[in-house]
């Protein structure tokens, strides 16, 4: 038997009503607030030469500030992939006290200003703060070097990390863990076989968004890097920098550059994820 | 010897007592029945069997040994648990492969061993032909049986089973209900299953242990325990009740007369199809009543009456009787009973 929602779906199959005014306010809608600004930056450096174009984003300070930018990133990402897994299980499998309390904590770099986060970060990291100064007194340096980018960038992304593991390990089911143990598996093969497969799409996810939030941070890092060229500078500044010397054609292209990678590792990123969830 | 035994043993959660002193044996190549309302404590029985419940007190013994402190993955027990617990990421053929694989490397089979075996055991289980599926893209019949292969494969000498038909619909059920009595004849593995069903219990067991707020009400052959129930509860459990409340006079005979004072005040339990129904009074059919509710469709004709006092009696007459009878609503009959029990 054949049953017909609509009077044409023997030749289109059938459709949800309202198929088109809600395709058409999504699409309005992404090209107002995400397509309609890259297609400006990219019309902006439409204007400038190829020559132009090459010097500004293959100059060396450029090329060194990608490299902090990406690399520390993905540095701060890993860090809190593996530590928002470890934070997401304990608040999910275990009966903490306060944990009501943590799970505020959690979100807490999603509400503050990331200004505020980097003007306390570098007052706690600093030569004279309640941290830094005991870490300066073994030889280690935070404020002004990689390793305070790499904490601001931590501080703002962690929440991603977090946020995206809790609903699956919330979900799973433990009879499947003790389905494992009657069969005769060890934790560590529970862990492997089990637990680690079923969370890895999220995990990426959480690594993903971690990662993209790392890369666009600003804020908070200016404060504690000392952004120094070739050292302690990180791209988007130097976005900004060439934006307050008015070299708008430098500045665009640049950014152009910065958002043209970053889609593509996002995108690289996306398939990975699709393949990760396989046929489930 | 007794495959498995529990003694003594006693579980609480929180304030809420699971298993209250329950005591029992399963002997080799038996299929039992865990028999009770929800709450009355047999999935938790069935855990403790398995190690995934630790009891409070008492001891389990797995072929004699007390394995009351070892790990459930250390007993080589194979559990179906109610909903399946499929792995859902790997295919049928690594979900029933899995307790090959993570076996230690020295005792582990080769690689064709365990396709060997895992495709012997999909045969068996009739579904050799979904191996490279996933577990989303099967009924619930076929994980259900996917699950089953998948305890079967460690080769444990005792199989539990928590609700394994319970969320199938009917008629799948009693399909299933059936291989696996035939399942476990061909195979002969000791097999503990929980149910609330006291149909499924009463059909597929060899014996049945009847629970209720975590004791054992009665342990039996489905014939014993549905022909000479130990207490009100079982009596109630495995079926429908009439209960009379009459008089038993010295000379033996019943009444059920309100102002009768002579003899003891009995409680007289009664299968609907043990009741009997008249159009005339007589000795064996004194209690007069109106007929209230017919349903005739199905093997018996259901025929619900209502005496003077306002209390329902149901009936359960062949359909021959029946239509001798000719009964309408409000046709005034006489109930007799054939046979009743008390419990003292």
């Amino acid at each position: 038997m054949k049953i017909s929602w609509s009077g044409k779906s023997k030749t289109r199959g059938f459709r949800l009503p309202g198929f088109g005014i809600s395709m058409g306010i999504t699409w309005l809608y992404i090209s107002i607030i995400l397509l309609l600004p890259s297609a400006g930056l990219f019309l902006k450096a439409s204007e400038v030469s190829f020559d132009e174009f090459w010097k500004a984003v293959f100059s060396l300070r450029a090329l060194k500030s990608y490299q902090i930018s990406f690399s520390l990133s993905l540095l701060s990402a890993l860090v809190n992939t593996i530590m928002g897994f470890i934070v997401a299980w304990v608040l999910v499998r275990y009966r903490v006290p306060f944990s009501g309390l943590f799970d505020a904590l959690i979100d807490l770099p999603f509400a503050l200003p990331t200004a505020v986060a980097g003007v306390s970060l570098t007052w706690l990291y600093g030569p004279n703060g309640w941290i830094g100064r005991h870490l300066e007194s073994i030889g280690i340096k935070v404020v002004h070097t990689p390793l305070g980018i790499i904490i601001a960038l931590i501080f703002v992304s962690f929440p991603f990390a977090v946020r995206t593991v809790i609903p699956v390990l919330k979900e799973m089911d433990l009879e499947v863990e003790e389905c494992a143990r009657c069969l005769g598996a060890r934790r560590w093969q529970i862990f492997l076989k089990i637990i680690f497969p079923t969370v890895f799409p999220a995990l990426l996810t959480g690594f993903t968004l971690s990662f993209a939030r790392a890369l666009g941070e600003y804020g908070s890092v200016i404060f504690i890097s000392g952004n120094q060229p070739f050292k302690t500078e990180i791209a988007p500044l130097l976005v900004a920098i060439k934006l307050e010397e008015y070299e708008y054609t430098a500045c665009a292209s640049i950014a152009v550059f910065l958002m043209t990678v970053s889609l593509l590792i996002l995108i690289f990123l996306n398939i990975l994820e699709s393949f990760s969830k396989g046929e489930r | 010897m007794a495959v498995i035994e529990l003694r003594n043993i006693f579980k609480k959660f929180g304030d809420f007592v699971a298993l209250d002193d329950v005591s029992f044996s399963v002997d080799k190549g038996e299929l039992v029945a865990l028999l009770g309302p929800s709450g009355s404590g047999k999935t938790t029985l069935l855990r403790v069997i398995a190690g995934l419940e630790r009891p409070d007190s008492g001891a389990v013994f797995l072929e004699g040994r007390d394995v009351t402190e070892e790990d459930p993955r250390d007993r080589g027990i194979g559990f179906v648990f109610q909903h399946y617990a499929l792995f859902k990421h790997m295919t049928v053929f690594e979900n029933v492969a899995f307790g090959l694989r993570v076996k230690p490397r020295k005792v582990r089979p080769s690689e064709s061993e365990i396709r060997e075996k895992v495709m012997k055991l999909l045969h068996l289980v009739q579904l050799d032909f979904l191996a490279d599926r996933y577990p989303s893209q099967l009924s619930g019949g076929q994980r259900q049986r996917v699950a089953l292969a998948r305890a079967l494969a460690i080769e444990p000498y005792i199989l539990l089973l928590d609700e394994p038909f319970g969320s199938l619909d009917a008629r799948v059920r009693k399909e299933l209900r059936r291989w696996l009595r035939r399942l476990h004849d061909e195979i002969q593995v000791t097999s503990v299953f929980v149910t609330h069903d006291q149909e499924e219990a009463l059909e597929l067991a060899d014996r049945v242990v009847i629970t209720n707020q975590g004791r054992v009400e009665q342990i039996g052959s489905p014939e014993e325990v549905y022909f000479n129930p130990a207490t009100p509860f079982v009596f109630q459990f495995l079926g429908d009740v009439n209960l009379f409340h009459g008089r038993e006079l010295s000379s033996g005979e019943i009444v059920f007369i309100q102002n009768e004072t002579a003899g003891i005040e009995k409680k007289f339990y009664v299968r609907p199809n043990q009741v009997s129904l008249s159009l005339v009074q007589s000795l064996e059919h004194p209690l007069q009543c109106k007929v209230n509710y017919i349903n005739p469709a199905g093997p018996m004709v259901k025929v619900e009456v209502v005496d003077i006092r306002g209390n329902h009696i149901l009936a359960l007459l062949t359909q021959d009787d029946y239509n001798r009878l000719g009964l309408k609503k409000n046709t005034t009959v006489y109930v007799g009973i054939k046979e009743h029990k008390v419990f003292e």
